[in-house]
C-alpha cells in the first residue's frame, strides 16, 4: 500500500475504539494545556502526532540545561539561548506538521489570564510543575464542567486522574487543601526520570484522547505507575458529597485575587510573593532546599537560599522576597517551583 | 499484627488509628488519600479508623512534579 498525507492517520483510526469517527471528533476539538516542560512537552507532542484540532498552550520557563534529559520538545541549543519554553516547544510541534492549529503563550498563568486562554478548550490538561496550578485548574475545570486530566510525576513514577466534573470525583475529592508549602517533594529536590515522565505523559494523554473522542466510556480513576519498580495501581473513590469544589461549588483558587500574590518592590529589583496563609516549618524547608540550592541559611525567623540565581529570603508566614527580578511571572515561576 | 499496605505487609501495632498510622510515616494528613478495605476514609475519620489485623490499605500521595 503506498502512504499518502491522506492516509496519515491510518494506524490509529485501525484501532477500533478510537476508528474514523474518533478521527472526526478529534479534528474538531480543542484543547488547553498548562505547561510545556517535561509532562507537557509529551503530551503536547502525542495530541498533535495524534491529529487535535487545536492546542493552546502556555509556558512561563526557559529553557535550561537540566531540563534535557526528559524534556522531549528542546534542544541543546534552545538551552544555550534559553529560548522560551513556549516558543522552543510551538518551532518544535510545527516541524511534526499534521493539521492542528497551534496556539502558544510564553506566559505565566494564573486566576487572571487562565478563563481567556483556555476559552473554547473542549479539555484542560496539567503539564504544570506545582500544586497551585493543579488546584486552580480543578476549580476551573469543575466551575465551568469541562473534563481535565491532572498528571504529576517525582522520581520514577507518578501519578495520572481524568476527571469529569459532576460524573466522577475531582481532585479536591480525593485531597480536598493542598498541603502546606515544603510537604512535598519536587523534581527540583527529590530528582526525577525521563521513563517516569514518558510513562505518566503518555497515561494522561490516552485519558485525553479517550476524553475527547468517547467520555462516558473514560475510567475516571486514580492510576498511579512506577516505571522504576515495574508497578501500577488503580483507586477507583467515589466523588465525597463534601468535596469544597464539586460538591460545595467553592472556588477559592480561581476566585482569589492572585494579581495580589506579588508585590514588586520598585528601585530594589526584587518581587515580594505572599504566602498562602499557612505557616512554613522552615528548618523542614531548608533540609529539603539543600539539594535545589546552591546555598541554604536558617537565620532565626526567616530561611535565604540561592534560587537559579536569585537571593530568596523566605519568612514563617510564607511570604519570600525574590531579588534580581521585577517579574512577577519569573518571581512566581521561583516561588512556586521551590517554595510551594 | 500484619496489615497489607499496597499490597506489601507491614507490621503495626495493635490499636494504632489511621491518622496515627499516617503520621508515623512523617506524612502530613494533607498530602495523602487512604482507603481501608476499598473504601476511602475521609481525613475528618481517619483517628475513628483503628487498624485490625489483615487489613487492606491503599494510599496514595500527592505528587507535585511535572
Ligand atoms: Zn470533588
Amino acid at each position: 500500500m503506498t502512504t499518502t498525507p491522506d492516509n496519515r492517520f491510518d494506524r490509529q483510526t485501525r484501532f477500533a475504539p478510537f476508528g474514523t469517527a474518533g478521527q472526526a471528533k478529534l479534528e474538531q476539538a480543542s484543547v488547553f494545556l498548562l505547561g510545556a516542560g517535561a509532562l507537557g512537552g509529551v503530551i503536547a507532542q502525542s495530541l498533535v502526532r495524534s491529529g487535535v484540532g487545536r492546542l493552546v498552550f502556555a509556558d512561563r520557563d526557559s529553557v535550561d540545561w537540566t531540563n534535557l534529559p526528559r524534556q522531549v520538545l528542546f534542544e541543546d541549543r534552545h538551552a544555550a539561548a534559553s529560548t522560551p519554553k513556549a516558543w522552543a516547544a510551538l518551532e518544535a510541534l510545527e516541524r511534526i506538521g499534521g493539521p492542528t492549529r497551534l496556539e502558544a503563550h510564553a506566559t505565566h498563568v494564573d486566576a487572571d489570564n487562565l478563563v481567556e486562554l483556555s476559552a473554547g478548550c473542549d479539555v484542560l490538561l496539567d503539564g504544570s510543575d506545582n500544586l497551585e496550578t493543579r488546584y486552580l485548574l480543578n476549580d476551573l475545570a469543575v466551575k465551568s464542567d469541562r473534563p481535565w486530566v491532572y498528571a504529576g510525576v517525582i522520581g520514577g513514577g507518578g501519578l495520572v486522574m481524568p476527571i469529569r466534573p459532576n460524573v466522577g470525583p475531582c481532585l479536591r475529592c480525593l485531597f480536598p487543601e493542598p498541603p502546606p508549602p515544603g510537604t512535598l517533594e519536587t523534581c527540583d529536590t527529590s530528582g526525577v526520570l525521563m521513563p517516569a515522565v514518558g510513562s505518566v505523559a503518555s497515561l494522561a494523554a490516552g485519558m485525553a484522547l479517550r476524553l475527547l473522542v468517547d467520555p462516558a466510556g473514560t475510567p475516571l480513576r486514580l492510576m498511579e505507575i512506577d516505571a522504576w519498580h515495574g508497578e501500577l495501581r488503580t483507586l477507583s473513590i467515589p466523588r465525597h458529597p463534601e468535596c469544597p469544589a464539586c460538591g460545595k461549588r467553592t472556588f477559592p483558587f480561581l476566585e482569589a485575587p492572585l494579581s495580589e500574590r506579588t508585590l514588586t518592590l520598585c528601585g530594589r529589583n526584587t518581587v515580594q510573593v505572599r504566602g498562602q496563609g499557612v505557616e512554613v516549618d522552615l528548618d523542614a524547608m531548608a533540609r529539603r532546599l539543600a539539594q535545589a540550592a546552591s546555598r541554604v541559611e536558617r537565620l532565626g525567623p526567616l530561611l535565604r537560599a540561592e534560587l537559579d540565581g536569585h537571593r530568596v529570603t523566605l519568612f514563617r508566614d510564607g511570604r519570600a522576597l525574590i531579588e534580581g527580578t521585577e517579574d512577577r511571572g519569573t518571581a512566581l515561576a521561583i516561588y512556586d517551583r521551590f517554595l510551594a | 499484627m500484619e496489615i497489607l499496605v499496597n499490597g506489601r505487609a507491614e507490621q503495626v501495632e495493635p490499636g494504632t488509628n489511621l491518622a496515627q498510622w499516617i503520621a508515623g510515616k512523617g506524612l502530613h494528613p494533607q498530602q495523602v488519600a487512604i482507603e481501608v478495605n476499598q473504601a476511602l476514609v475521609p481525613r475528618d475519620q481517619r483517628e475513628q479508623v483503628v487498624l485490625q489485623p489483615g487489613d487492606r490499605v491503599e494510599m496514595v500521595s500527592l505528587v507535585g512534579g511535572g
